[in-house]
Order: C-alpha cells, then structure tokens, then sequence
C-alpha cells in the first residue's frame, strides 16, 4: 500500500512537480537578443551596468570584469535511519581587476546597483557620472554574447525524495547490510560583464544520486556504489524507473558479491603459526595485538611474540578465504600499515573446496588487528624467520592467525 | 518551558535584530518551530610570492542558516539572498515543501529544549573582543610581501572578521563576534602557520622571516646518526600541538596513558581561536573533558567545541632543556601520520640534539614510529608554555624513553 502510494505520487508528477520545487528554479530558454534580456532575473539595472563598464575602461586597470552568480545546490539523503534534506543558495558580486600592482577581488553577497558601486569604491574605481536629463546619453558598451555553456532543467525534489525512498526500500528487500541514496544537485546561474562591455549569461544545471549497498557474499561483505543521472526521475513513468534501477543494483551486487574476482574482492587468509610471526614481527609490533604504521625496517634481533589465551579468542576455522602455509619473499610492511605478502604455499577455501594457489600470488593485508585462530604452540616456541633479509630469532606462543578484508592480487588458481 | 531570552545580544545587535526579525516572519508564515543563524562575515586574503605579483581579495557575505521545523518535520534552508521579498519566497517555498514533500527527505524534530548560556562565557569572551573591525586590506598585503620576498615562500594571510546571532522561535537570543587572522608560510619543504584572533597578536615580520630561515636551517643541517639507545624527547608546544590533536581523535580504549596528561574541549578560553559560547543553533557550549589523569573520557569529534586545552605543569622548555643532560628537542614536524582507528603512528621531524642541557646540533630528520597512545604512556613531563597560535594549546611535552632512528 505504501509503495503503490508512492508510485502514485511518482505518477501524478508529470511535470515533475515544480510546485514544490525549492530553490532550484527551473530555467526558461532565454534567446541571446539583447542586454536586457541577458539581464533578466539578475538585481542590476542595464544602466548602471554600462555605467560600471565605462567606470572600468576609464579606471588604469589591466583587465576588469563584473560577475553575478546564482549557485542553488539541493542535498538529500536517504538511508534506513536518517533522512535529511538540506538547500542553499548562493547569491553575490565579484568584481576582479588586474593592475600593474597585482591582482584584486572583492565581493559581496549583496546584489544590487548600490552594493556594485560600493565595490567599485573599495577598489579606488571612481564611478562616471551619471547622465544628465536633457543631455545625449552616451552609447552603452554593453554588448551580449551568445551562452557559452548549455542548460537543463531538474527533477523536483519531491519527485526525487519519492525515488529514493523506493530504491533504498527495494535494496533493503535484498538484505543488504546498508543501503544509502544520496542526491546532490546544482543549478549555477552566471552573468559575466567583462571590461570590453560584452555580457554573458550562462546557466549550468546539474543533478546525481548516488547509491550505495553493502552485500554479504562469498568473498565477504562487499559494498557497492553506484552513480545514476537525473535522467532517472524524468521518464514517463519514474517508479518503474526506479524500480527497475534498484533491481539491477542488487543483481550488479549479487553477481560482485558471489564471484571471487581475485584482484577485487576482499578474503580473508588465515596464516600458520610461522607465517604469522613473520608478518607479526614485520609490522614492527609483535604482541599479536595491534599494528602499526611505519616504513622503515624492522629492528633485527630476538622477538617475543605473545597472542591472547584460547579462551578470548573470537576467530573460527577458516572455511572460505585464503590459507597460507609460507611466503615466497619476506613480508612487506608499507608505510600506511598494510602488509603485501608473496605466497609460496596457499590454498583458495572456497565451496567447491580447496584448490592450491599459484607460487608468486601477492596478498594485501590491511591495517587491523589479526584474529587468533588456531590451537597455540607450547610456549615457548622457537622459530627462524628470515625478515627483510635479516635472520631473527623469534621466542613466540604465536597461533595461527585469521586476517580479513584482505585482496589478492594476480591469482591464479589451480 | 518557556525559555528567558538571552541576556547577552550586545556583540551584534543589528544582526541579532534582523535574525529576531526572520525568526518571527518564520513564526508567522506557520513554521511550528525554527532556529535562525544569521553571519556577517567579512574576509581579507592576500597571498604572495617572490617572483609573482600579490592577490587580495576582499568578500563579504551575509548568510542566514536556518533550522526550520513544521509538523515534527525537519529540514534546513542556508542562503545569501536575504533581500526581504526574496528571502519570504524562500522561506514559503520551503514551508511549501515541508508540507508537500515526500517523508523520506526529511529528518525528525529535534526537540530539545533551549540551554540559555551563562554570564561567565560572553564575559570571558567580551574582555578579549572588543568591537572589532575587519583588518586593513593594505596592511593584510604589506604583511604578506613582508613575509614572502626574504624568504622566498608562498604566503597567504587572511583576516576574518564575523558575528553571528542566533533567534530561536521559543524567544532566545544570542550574538556575539570574533575575529580570527590566519597565517602560512609554505615552500617544498618548510610549513609555518600561525593563527591567532587578532593580527596584533601574531609576531612581527622580522621575527617570522627569522624564525622561517632559522628553521629552513636546521632543515638543511647534514644528516645525524640516532639510535639505537632511546632518547628523552622534549617536543616544542607547536609540534606538541599537533600531537595532542592527533591523539584525542583516537578510538576510545586505544591505550592507557600517563597519569600527567588531561584534556579539555574548551570553549571558554580567553582569547582563544575556537572560543564561543553558543553553537549554531543558540544552546550555549560547555568546556568537555577529554583526557582525565590519563583516562579516556570520550573521542574529539566535531561536537565538541573550542580549543584544546591541556593541564600545564610548572617549567617552560626552555628550562626543560636546561634540565637535561642529553636528549632531542623536536621543534617540528614535517610528516605526522596517525592511523584513525589504530592510532599507529609515524612522525617525522626536525630540531635538535640536547647536550649537557643546552641545545647542540641541528638534527634534520628524526623518525618515531609506533602507536600514539603508547607515545603518550611516556609522557614523563608537561610544560607550562602553552601553544598560543593554533586551536590546540599544547605546552612543551616531555616522552622518555622514546626509539628515535634517523
């Protein structure tokens, strides 16, 4: 019911709803005839505008222009918990003039002829007198110049809003552990006068809802994003749109999340107890516990490794994922705190089994604390690692440990 | 509960006016509840550099920020057409919209009721900004070109002077004004900053441009062999700053810390850049403490108002460094990572190589790694020289035993 009252409201707002459309005016094609039709909407009058110009061109400066802007820019989100709205409009003068000095700007979020002149003031620009009545008028040195830029015309928001709460709630019938729609819109309205007197008026419209959907698949959790236009809102029938968009966002996350797509998809490894104090004592921390960041070597010399007792561990036996059983090369410790390791022995857990990984496979392990996984050695325990070349003595009560939202990286499985 | 209205609206009256003003038009076209922000801010920039010719640029902008409620329906309007007829337009469109509008756009009332600030807040903040006006345009470029031609680097100085109110539906009122300078001087491998509410405050030219190529100097000093005994690191209350900062972002339970650190959140500091007594939508701010003794109280985040504050000990670097037989005094750094969740860190910095309590040698590079928390498990001694141009105020930090490679 709720739906279908929605897709109601997506129907019944053919003309996209301009009535309750805030702030984001839709524009009308405006043919480039004259200054004053350049000028529409924009609070300066086309005298004093020609006015200023003459001020400029009589003022020493190199290079001058007068730019008016108009900025809407619409933010609405959509996600389980919070929905928001947000809208700001952006109204100012900017008046920039190059001289032999250098180069100065000033502006003011009043727009009007009083406001432009006091500008002018504060840039030591003496305005022309103005005309007096009965004299001949001056030519204006105004001149139009055709749009530089095109135009296009928004959903209304409420169209919008209406949308995304039908997408979101079709992700969230997939099961996903988020589902997020955020819409983001700009309208940005400019008039330049540029010293030589030409006038420009351009208008830029432009609008983007970007989805986002975290999936619980094979290679783990797996979290998709995706970026659609406001083509999305304006068809003849949004809600099917909509629909039929949310429905193929979870197939797109349904396929990603199901296909181990080694170069992309986040594992987790699980390493024995000597490939875990190689990468332990890499990290530069070797309690087991935490990591750290640092690129340089670490220290040579005897290392105790220590891990939490069986009973707080929280890891279970690895069943999908990447088992690593030793390491072509010594790990790498890079200097945001991940880890790369070059697999001699592995294995690919997966349903079908496991199968063994090719020699040379390159792992990346994140930053983040290991889990213990595995049943502890008879402390103590002594092992030979070889690290960055550097023998190192290793006294350790180290398991195996699991690390996950790992990426494999040229894998190849047998 | 109805509220009284704010005592304190003398920082900017005509603005507090005109926010009274849209609060009651808001009131009147059916909002059943509003907080109205109003900001006048006027900006100077000017940047410099040697070899090119300077900018400056001069904006002012009024703002009005409102929190607009209707039928325990929430949304926000932010805009600077505050011309009378279009500013109605806005507010009825957006009226219009709460009305009209799908449910899913907006977000729930936010009931809370007003918390008026009290005196000691806006007095504490009156005795430090005086009426104040926006900083000259010529001397903001006569500072900048002062700054960029002996040194050679990209400066920028901006000046901003701001006031706000903030006019409530239920009746409160507040206002108040500040002024704020901010300084960079920048080249591939040397930043200084200083920032600091009113241009008097800053250090004169000549001791900046001092300060820059005294410190351009150390930088360029032949590297120093360190390690692998750990040192007793003395770090400057600027490279302190930055420190603390990065430390009170951290995850709660991140580390046990030394009894001798305590951290607030405090906007109440005298003359303080972050000092304020009321947010954005009027409820007045409370200092917050961070570190306790040690003790993680709760996380910095953006909530949280003010400058930070740390609880000083009794001497001052330079007395430190006299009380030290050897160890290394870290005038800044040029590289800090900390990793958000995990706080490991990686610090790279420069300074110098402490001697029989008297500064030796320039060290061009020392690098500390680690985590931050267990950085701060060593603190051994805080200083009594608290940061003055940044929004943290670190005084001198004392870590022992600390590794420290080269």
């Amino acid at each position: 019911m709720f739906v279908s009252s929605r897709r109601d409201v997506l129907r019944g707002t053919g003309g996209l709803a301009a009535a309750v459309l805030v702030g984001c005016p839709k524009p009308e094609p405006v043919p480039v005839a004259t200054v004053a039709d350049l000028l529409t909407g924009v609070p300066l009058s086309e005298a004093f505008l020609s006015r200023v110009v003459r001020s400029l061109q009589a003022a020493s400066v190199q290079d001058a222009r007068v730019m008016v802007q108009h900025r809407t820019v619409q933010h609405a989100a959509r996600d389980l918990t919070e929905p928001g709205f947000e809208q700001t409009h952006q109204v100012g003068v900017v008046v920039r003039v190059e001289t032999a000095e250098g180069s100065f700007e000033v502006a003011s979020s009043r727009v009007d002829d009083d406001a432009l002149g006091a500008l002018l003031g504060k840039l030591d620009i003496q305005l022309v007198p103005e005309v007096v009545e009965g004299t001949e008028a001056p030519p204006s040195p105004l001149r139009p110049v055709p749009r530089a830029t095109g135009e296009g015309v928004l959903p209304a928001i409420g169209v919008v809003g209406v949308g995304m709460g039908l997408f979101v709630d079709a992700v969230r019938a997939a099961t996903p552990q988020s589902a997020r729609a955020t819409w983001h819109a700009v309208s940005d309205d400019r008039l330049t006068v540029a010293r030589d007197g030409s006038v420009q008026r351009s208008l830029d419209v432009g609008g983007r809802l970007v989805a986002r959907g975290s999936f619980v698949g094979a290679a783990g959790l797996r979290t998709v994003r995706q970026v659609y236009g406001p083509g999305l809102f304006e068809g003849a029938d949004p809600s099917t749109e909509v629909l039929e968009a949310a429905a193929a966002f979870v197939a797109l996350a349904n396929a990603q999340a199901e296909a181990l797509s080694p170069a992309e998809q986040p594992v987790s490894v699980e390493l024995n107890t000597r490939v875990a104090a190689e990468v332990l004592v890499a990290m530069g921390r070797p309690d087991g516990g935490s990591r750290v960041r640092f690129d340089g070597p670490p220290k040579p010399g005897a290392t105790h490794l220590h891990l939490p007792p069986t009973d707080s561990l929280d890891g279970a036996p690895l069943t999908k994922g990447v088992r690593v059983a030793s390491l072509a090369e010594p790990p790498r410790c890079l200097a945001d705190g991940s880890v790369q390791l070059v697999v001699s022995e592995a294995q690919l857990l997966s349903d079908a089994g496991p199968r063994p990984l090719a020699a040379g496979t390159r792992l990346h392990l994140p930053a983040g604390p290991p889990v213990p996984s595995g049943p502890p050695l008879d402390p103590p325990h002594t092992l030979v690692v070889d690290v960055m070349n550097e023998p190192v003595v290793v006294s350790t009560t180290v398991r195996s440990v699991q690390i996950h939202r790992c990426t494999l990286e040229g894998a190849h499985v047998g | 509960m109805s509220a009284s209205p704010a005592p304190a609206i003398s920082g900017a009256p005509k603005l507090a006016k005109r926010a009274g003003e849209v609060a009651a038009l808001v009131r009147e076209l059916g909002f059943s509840a509003a907080s109205v922000r109003m900001v006048r801010t006027r900006t100077v920039l000017a940047a410099a550099q040697a070899d090119a010719l300077p900018e400056v640029h001069r904006h002012t902008v009024r703002q009005l920020d409102a929190t607009l409620t209707w039928s325990g329906r929430t949304t926000r309007l932010v805009t600077t057409n505050l011309q009378p007829e279009a500013l109605a337009a806005q507010l009825q469109g957006t009226l219009q919209h709460l009305q009209q509008g799908p449910p899913e756009l907006f977000a729930p009332a936010n009931s809370s009721s007003w918390r008026a600030p009290p005196p000691g807040p806006f007095d504490a903040l009156d005795r430090v900004d005086p009426a104040l006006s926006p900083a000259d345009p010529g001397v903001v470029r006569g500072l900048a070109l002062a700054l960029a031609k002996p040194t050679g680097a990209t400066v920028s100085v901006k000046a901003v002077a701001q006031a706000e109110a903030v006019a409530r539906t239920d009746g409160a009122q507040v206002a108040g004004h500040h002024t704020r300078i901010d300084l960079s001087m920048a080249s591939p491998h040397l930043t200084l900053t200083r920032s600091s509410r009113r241009l008097a405050q800053l250090p004169v030219a000549g001791r900046l441009v001092d300060l820059y190529q005294g410190l351009a100097g150390v930088q360029a000093a032949p590297p120093v062999a360190l390690g692998p005994a750990p040192e007793r690191l003395l770090v400057h209350p600027e490279a302190a700053s930055r420190l603390v900062t990065a430390l009170v972002g951290l995850p709660m339970r991140t580390g046990r810390l030394a009894e001798r650190l305590s951290v607030l959140a405090d906007p109440w500091v005298a003359g303080g850049l972050g000092a304020q007594p009321f947010d954005a939508r009027g409820q007045a701010t409370r200092p917050v403490p961070l570190i306790e003794g040690g003790l993680q109280r709760r996380r910095h985040t953006a909530r949280h108002h003010g400058d930070l504050r740390v609880a000083l000990g009794g001497k001052r670097l330079a007395r430190l460094v006299g009380e030290s037989d050897r160890g290394l005094v870290v005038r800044g750094w040029r590289r800090v990572e900390v990793h958000p969740a995990t706080g490991a860190m990686h610090l790279e910095g420069y300074g110098w190589r402490v001697v029989d309590g008297t500064r030796a040698a320039p060290v061009p590079r020392m690098v500390v790694s680690g985590r931050l928390p267990e950085l701060f498990a060593k603190l051994v001694g805080v200083g009594a020289d608290p940061w003055a141009f940044g929004g943290a105020r670190a005084p001198t930090l004392v870590f022992e035993p600390v590794e420290v490679t080269a």
